[in-house]
């Protein structure tokens, strides 16, 4: 068998693998409907509900994609050494480059159709939200439905097949959500009875009459840039499954990542007085304010999608560099 | 006795020896040592202890929690998973002794640390007083307002429903009130301007409380005066007023006047001497003297209150963190019993939602406020209405649930001075924590016994 | 010690185990009315290809799985009863040991289960570790341990509370042939001192040697039971055995037993079995040559397991 084709099987076996993890539909459907809630939980705040929930919206998808990364790097590397399934598959005809490359695709992919999942949400759930003292629920309804329904789909498929039912919601609120998001397209988002047109009096911006609601898909970018950042948490991810287990991977991509956000404010004042080790830690540190665009979308500002392409350089090359940091750790490693 | 101690010991060996552990411990130790070097608070001291208790010990204590999660887990799921359970379960333990271990080994670690941290804050403090310079004036003031621990004695409650529907008839006489109101919202709305007025002063005008002892006062003992202004219902320009403390025949009178830009807290301390020696009932009264219209608010809660001092602060310090720790050992419960019943990702999760809605129960109970009023502000359609219904429904039932756990933020009151009594720290943890502790522990024992230990996962 | 010598120690009759699905269907029949009884002194093999029903027959008697249907006794009293379980000792298929504990530390935590304490449990612990050949491995931790040591510490806790009955699911997995001899030597011990041993092996010459009846599974179900003497013996065949002859005096006997049964025999030289051949290679190398590394000569059977009329170790 040729070595080159093994690189699909591993990656396809991850991707098929992780999703049957309970816990991973658990976090998935709870960050979901925490997103498509937070127009309930945060209106009724004096005209500030729509910048609360985009800010909420892009702020749980960023810290979902770090809870989400570091289980399942464990699951797709640390839990293979230590079951020896890795074992059985490097006596295979497979490098152990081609091997973790695999790996980091899978989970990768996961990583990226949840993140798409949660940006649709999140695009919905500001939509919702975009009216003072209006909850859009006929926007909301269809996310509701589509998580449900893939609940309800899985439990059938379930029963009627005996696939997993875990991987199958997962798979399925992948499939649905999408599918909700383009109906929410054709749906105007009015306010349902007068009675929210009284309290828009309530507020400093009164809603435009009748207009409908338009999608901000001045969130795209912002989606887009948080999503990057999930790619490059799976790579810290996967280089700490390849040592720790998942509590000790947690803290350290918690750690990094709370040092990543905090890099300017920690060594700007270092780095001003020339201090070499403050200009290398900043350089290798990921710095996430880059990733954060909630604050340049107030007041209608848009990113453009020349800045997201530079930061998807950045994103790509620090990447990269930490992939072979893994690579030339695991190459070295002994599995038992 | 014995297959319990066993079991316990087992279980703290296997937690200290674990990798998990000691990334936590190593995590711990550097948020001990660097989170206060980050924080300073406002610059004063009292801010910085304000930030040593509120924030370093308090994020140890989220760590900490983050800890237990774990170890209470992996306690019975993880080792169901590995099936090491397998050779225990064919042992002569009861599946009783089997929970109570697993979960007296998990606090016991997590209540150590705790007191851990708390005595290196303690040291902190110490030092950072030591060292700070500061007058004698302020290293009393110090001494006095937040290394201590103050008793907080409330003005009596009048009841104001008698104004406000004086006020709410008046107003409707008047064709002042909304027409397309609800009774109910018309009623709280003109409550609470009624709460707010009544601990108002116009320019020339005063307004007064009446404060009950428990027990009188005694000949120099020190207690003091602390007012919050309302500062979202004024402006920022410094208001001159006088206060008054005299007993209610005005035989004892202490007055001090004042000058203040009306934002935070602040103290007069005062001693009890002459007629004020020996009374149970004072009169406390604030006359605005602005010249100008500016009208003063008090905070309707707790913007006027008594101290009279309640011990020192190192007991009050260690009895506050008394109730996080009864709070983690809950938390530990909850994780021993999700694990005896779930997987260990998934009783991970079950867990971690638990200690995510209790930490975020204060938002849920703003939402219950704001859509209460909500629902009965607005007449909407039948199915908006009804789910309106149903969320409130559920987010009140979760209230129902967490508001047992509700310890009124202790290390908030100790870092400012105030009391957290025996009292109460021994009704949260015997009248509240235990009976929820036994009924998760019944429940988690009940739920492992009759689950098949022996299949597949 | 058993109060009834003549009850069983084991009892089931018609036990039933399906596993379900989430949705309550059956998904595998699993054991389908199985008989057993098994008496003091006695020791029983439980044979059977994978997904006959060993284990999860194994694991119903020790009330870690719920049967579906059936009854089901061990000592007299339903197997999830604690008071049972102090007079049980169960050899998992696996060791699943905490890693972080050494050997004497693993003995201690299961002595410390069945309430033993101070002299008594230092000296059982001591005996055992003796016996399996690990009292040298001091500090090291069980999860440093090869498979084989792992699965002598396994067998020194199933022994532990000296217990009436003993189950063993694949007790000589991972062992070498010395430590095969020694469990094999273990259970005749037992089984002489009068406590029933169950054992579930795939080494099916192990359980010839040391068992004296056995069930054969299949399908969740009972298809062969009996002695082991009655189950192997071939219809309508004799053995003899003799010492070697001349050429002519050999000649001279085929030729007699051809014209007696009409067909000449076949002779061939009596084989020892490799196990036999290997322990003589292995003895007389230590003889010659001393111990090597890894696990070491074996010592004596620990006191509390041996029989009280059993001669006292040299």
């Amino acid at each position: 068998m040729r070595s080159r084709s093994s690189f699909a099987p591993i990656a396809r076996l991850t991707c098929v693998e992780i999703p049957r993890q309970p816990a991973l539909l658990l976090l998935t459907t709870t960050l979901i409907l925490f997103i498509g809630l937070l127009p309930y939980l945060i209106t009724h705040n004096l005209g500030e509900a729509g910048k609360l929930v985009r800010d909420s919206s892009l702020a749980v998808l960023f810290l979902g994609s770090l809870l989400l990364a570091v289980p399942s790097a464990c699951n797709a590397v640390s839990s293979e050494i230590r079951r020896g399934t890795a074992g059985a598959i490097l006596s295979k005809p497979i490098g152990r480059i081609r091997f973790l490359a695999a790996k980091y695709t899978g989970v990768s992919t996961v990583m990226l159709v949840f993140t798409g999942m949660a940006s649709l949400a999140t695009l919905m759930s500001d939509r919702a939200a975009s009216r003072d003292f209006h909850v859009g629920q006929e926007i909301l309804i269809p996310l509701y439905l589509a998580v449900a329904g893939a609940y309800i789909l899985a439990a059938l498929i379930n029963f009627t097949t005996r696939r997993p039912f875990s991987s199958t919601a997962f798979w399925s609120m992948a499939l649905l959500i999408p599918i909700a998001f383009v109906w929410t397209c054709f749906l105007d988002g009015l306010p349902s009875s007068s009675a929210d047109l009284l309290h828009a009096g309530h507020t400093h911006a009164a809603p435009s009459g009748n207009a409908p609601i338009p999608i901000r898909w001045t969130l795209l970018p912002a989606c887009f840039l948080i999503i990057l950042a999930a790619l490059m948490i799976q790579a810290l991810a996967l280089l700490c499954a390849l040592r720790l287990g998942v509590v000790a991977s947690l803290s350290l991509c918690t750690g990094f990542f709370l040092m990543g956000l905090m890099s300017d404010y920690l060594l700007a004042d270092r780095m001003a007085e020339g201090e070499l080790w403050a200009r290398l830690t900043y350089t290798l540190l990921p710095n996430w304010q880059h990733f954060w665009m909630a604050d340049a979308l107030t007041g209608g500002g848009t990113v453009p999608w020349s800045y997201v392409g530079q930061a998807a350089g950045y994103a790509f090359t620090w990447t990269a560099g930490l992939l072979c940091v893994a690579l030339a750790l695991f190459d070295r490693m002994e599995v038992r | 006795m014995s297959t319990l101690a066993a079991i316990y010991k087992l279980t703290l060996r296997s937690i200290l020896r674990e990798r998990v552990a000691l990334s936590m411990l190593v995590l711990l130790a550097l948020v001990q040592i660097l989170l206060p070097m980050g924080l300073k608070g406002d610059g004063t001291p009292q801010g910085e202890i304000h930030m040593h208790i509120r924030y370093s010990l308090g994020f140890s204590i989220i760590l900490l929690a983050g800890m237990m999660l774990w170890a209470s887990c992996a306690s019975i799921a993880g080792d169901l998973s590995s099936k090491r359970l397998h050779m225990v379960l064919t042992k002569p333990v009861s599946r009783a002794a089997l929970w109570w271990g697993k979960w007296l080994a998990v606090t016991t670690l997590g209540t150590s640390l705790l007191l851990v941290c708390g005595v290196i804050t303690l040291f902190r403090i110490q030092y950072l007083v030591a060292h700070s310079d500061l007058s004698s004036a302020e290293e009393e003031q110090l001494r006095r307002q937040t290394l201590t621990s103050r008793v907080p004695i409330d003005p009596v409650r009048e009841d104001l429903s008698p104004r406000a529907e004086k006020m709410l008839k008046e107003q409707r006489e008047r064709g002042a009130l909304p027409p397309n109101l609800p009774e109910e919202v018309l009623q709280r709305e003109v409550m609470n301007y009624v709460r707010l007025m009544r601990h108002a002063a116009d320019a020339g005008a005063s307004v007064e409380w009446t404060f009950h002892l428990d027990q009188p006062l005694r000949q120099g003992e020190s207690f003091q005066l602390a007012y919050t202004f309302d500062g979202a219902s004024m402006g920022v320009t410094r208001l001159p007023g006088t206060w008054r403390i005299s007993t209610p025949d005005a035989s004892g009178v202490f007055t001090t006047s004042v000058r203040h830009i009306p934002r935070g807290e602040f103290v007069i301390p005062l001693r009890a001497e002459g007629a004020l020696a020996g009374a149970d009932t004072l009169t406390v009264r604030f006359d605005n003297k602005s010249e100008t219209s500016d009208r003063v608010f008090f905070k309707p809660d707790g913007g006027v209150r008594l101290y009279r001092h309640g011990g020192s602060f190192v007991p009050n310090l260690l009895r506050a963190l008394l109730l996080p720790a009864g709070l983690l050992a809950l938390l530990a419960a909850v994780g021993v019993s999700a694990g005896a019943v779930f997987s260990l990702p998934v009783a991970c999760y079950v867990t971690a939602v638990f200690l995510f809605v209790r930490a975020f129960s204060g938002v849920v109970e703003d939402v219950v406020a704001q859509q209460s009023s909500h629902q009965a502000e607005t007449k909407e359609s039948f199915w908006a209405e009804t789910t309106h219904t149903a969320r409130l429904t559920v987010y009140k039932g979760i209230l129902l649930i967490l508001d047992p756990l509700d310890v009124r933020h202790p290390l908030d009151r100790v870092s400012r001075g105030i009391r957290v009594s025996s009292e109460e720290v021994l009704s949260t943890l015997g009248l509240r924590f235990l009976p929820i502790l036994l009924f998760i522990g019944a429940g988690g024992i009940v739920c492992f016994s009759r689950r098949e230990t022996g299949a597949a996962a | 010690m058993i109060d009834d010598p003549n009850a069983p120690v084991l009892y089931t009759r018609n036990l039933r185990k399906t596993f379900k699905d989430f949705w309550r269907r059956p998904r595998a029949r699993a054991v389908d009315g199985i008989n057993l009884t098994l008496h003091p002194g006695e020791v029983f093999g439980l044979l059977g290809p994978n997904g006959s029903g060993k284990s999860t027959t194994i694991k119903m008697l020790l009330g870690l799985l719920h049967p579906d249907g059936g009854e089901i006794q061990v000592l007299g009293k339903p197997p999830r009863d604690v008071r049972v379980k102090h007079r049980v000792g169960y050899l998992p298929e696996e060791s699943y040991l905490y890693p972080y504990l050494d050997a004497r530390e693993t003995l201690r935590f299961y002595a410390a289960l069945f309430g033993l304490k101070g002299k008594e449990r230092e000296q059982r612990i001591d005996e055992l570790l003796d016996m399996v050949g690990l009292a040298h491995t001091g500090r090291r931790r069980v999860g440093e341990f090869s498979k084989g040591m792992a699965r002598r510490i396994g067998l020194a806790q199933a022994l532990i509370n000296d217990p009436d009955l003993v189950i063993l699911d694949e007790p000589t997995s991972g062992l070498d042939p010395l430590g095969t001899r020694q469990v094999k030597d273990i259970v005749h011990a037992l089984a002489d001192k009068g406590k029933a041993v169950l054992l579930s092996s795939h080494l099916l010459a192990d359980v010839e040697d040391v068992c004296d009846r056995v069930s054969i599974l299949y399908g969740g179900q009972v298809r062969a039971n009996g002695p082991i003497r009655d189950l192997l013996q071939v219809a309508n065949h004799l053995q003899i055995r003799l010492k070697d002859l001349e050429d002519e005096r050999r000649e001279e006997l085929l030729s007699t037993l051809e014209r007696l049964l009409g067909e000449r025999p076949a002779l061939e030289p009596t084989r020892k079995d490799l196990e036999t051949f290997f322990l003589e290679v292995v003895a007389q190398a230590r003889r010659e040559s001393g111990e090597g590394s890894g696990t070491r000569q074996e010592g004596r059977l620990a006191s509390f397991l041996q029989h009280p009329e059993d001669p006292p170790a040299a």
